[in-house]
């Protein structure tokens, strides 16, 4: 079965393209805008996998990942955080993987096969 | 032949009248003695209104206690030079002055009073400050120049982001044998080129902020070579090749390097508009691999030589319509330094262009 993925990015193209590929690719897609997005589908459903923005209008992706990452709940669910900055230390965020602004379609899809 | 006593008292007293600085003797007491013209128009005092008054008329009240050490410092018959501080005038203006005071002597070489010369140094202050808030302006203009590189490539990253994804879902729709998939493919292509730009201006900011980062691997410079010249193939006037048939294994960071052969490569091409030969020659001395790029092409005049690796220089005037941000010289430099090893350029105004990279490497 296909997985479950819950995208958080406030910009309005880059969520919908994302969305756009995951679905093409057969993934199932809840996505949102903000971090109160963010806990509120947490508190509906967990998903698989989540692709998380660093710069959300109410928040900070690197911090959301922190505190998924320090819960029980949600700690086994791998995070892509997706950045205009360009990070070498994935481990700081402690997120799965990284997604650099501006990425190909592919890199979309490679992260989050590989993360699966 | 001396001169009488008579005729060296009168030359020194001309010398004080004519002096621009201010020059002044006192007793030991601080009475003043002496006054010349230059003291009368820096304090504003005639020579008339002093002699016999305190040197303290023209010490400022929280100075006072200067007097003090500087009697003290004559008396023991020592010299004070260039002792910079403040002093009033009759309208109690305070100016800025440097003074130089010895002490003076009798026939007996006793100590009896003391000489000295005031300069004005209010226009070396004024001067002083100006320049130091110039230089203060210019680093912070500086810094708000770094900082604006790193917001605006932060800013255009988004929509950039969406223009190659959304192309490239429409790549993916659209049939490989219409003229839309060419279109498109062109269009791509300029995506690629802004983003080649911003990656430009990213580390422009990086080397700024000293966060360019090498990552070291061994790898064979040729096939590196000529993997970066295949990038080049639709560019149909020029020949683009590399000398070299066996591999040269060096020990460096693989993408930063690719990066700078890919900006000698695109500097090649570009300057050389009626196209030619590209060559890259790589070769071994006995602690250094060098890499040469050679082209036919506009070349560089003497004046600008020197000046090519510079952030944002560019070697061609404004009405060319050659077009570059001129950071990927600087870029490349920067890189090249970082490994340890050095860039150069030698080329003639229309006689083509060679640029010459030197990586030092360990032989084990």
């Amino acid at each position: 079965m296909k997985k479950d993925v819950l995208i958080i990015e406030d910009d309005d193209d880059i969520r919908y393209l994302i969305e756009y590929i995951l679905k093409g690719a057969l993934y199932k897609v809840r996505t949102g805008t903000s971090a109160k997005d963010l806990n509120d589908a947490l508190a509906v459903k967990l998903p698989d996998i989540i692709i998380l923005d660093i710069m959300l209008p109410d928040g900070n992706g690197i911090d959301l990942c922190k505190k998924i990452k320090g819960n029980g709940l949600t700690n086994h669910i791998p995070v892509i955080i997706m950045s205009a900055y360009q990070f070498s230390n994935v481990e700081d965020a402690c997120a799965e993987a990284f997604i650099n602004k501006p990425f190909g379609i592919h890199e979309v899809i490679t992260a989050v096969e590989q993360v699966s | 032949m001396g001169l009488l006593a008579e005729e060296k008292q009168a030359l020194l007293a001309a010398i004080v009248s004519s002096s621009q600085d201010a020059i002044i003797s006192k007793t030991l007491k601080g009475i003043i003695t002496s006054w010349n013209p230059a003291a009368e128009r820096l304090f504003g005092y005639s020579e008339k209104e002093v002699l016999g008054k305190h040197i303290s008329l023209i010490i400022p009240e929280d100075r006072i206690h200067e007097e003090d050490f500087i009697i003290q410092q004559i008396s023991k018959g020592l010299r004070l030079e260039h002792f910079e501080t403040m002093r009033v005038t009759s309208d109690g203006r305070q100016i800025p002055i440097s003074l130089t005071l010895s002490p003076i002597f009798n026939e007996r070489h006793e100590i009896i009073g003391a000489s000295k010369i005031v300069r004005d140094i209010s226009e070396n202050i004024t001067a002083k400050q100006e320049k130091e808030q110039l230089y203060e302006e210019i680093k912070m203009l500086n810094k708000k120049k770094d900082e604006f590189i790193a917001l605006a490539t932060h800013e255009l990253k988004t929509p950039i982001t969406s223009l190659r994804g959304f192309l490239e879902v429409l790549q993916k729709n659209v049939s490989p044998d219409g003229i839309n998939f060419s279109l498109l493919e062109r269009c791509s292509r300029q995506v690629n080129k802004l983003i080649m730009l911003l990656n430009d201006l990213l580390d422009v900011s990086r080397v700024q902020l000293g966060k360019l980062q090498l990552r070291y691997e061994y790898f064979n410079i040729v096939s590196m070579a000529t993997e970066v010249l295949s990038s080049f193939i639709h560019f149909e006037k020029h020949t683009l090749s590399v000398k070299n048939r066996e591999p040269i294994i060096v020990y460096a960071d693989r993408i930063r390097l690719e990066q700078v052969l890919t900006n000698l490569v695109n500097n090649a091409i570009k300057y050389s508009p009626s196209g030619g030969d590209v060559e890259i020659k790589i070769w071994e001395s006995r602690d250094n691999i060098h890499l040469s790029v050679r082209d036919e092409g506009i070349g560089i005049d003497n004046e600008h030589l020197a000046e090519i690796f510079s952030q944002f220089y560019r070697a061609v005037d404004d009405q060319s319509n050659i077009s570059g941000l001129g950071i990927g010289l600087y870029i490349s430099k920067e890189i090249i330094v970082r490994h340890g090893g050095t860039i150069e350029a030698k080329s003639r105004k229309g006689g083509g262009s060679i640029f010459t990279v030197s990586l030092p490497q360990k032989k084990d």
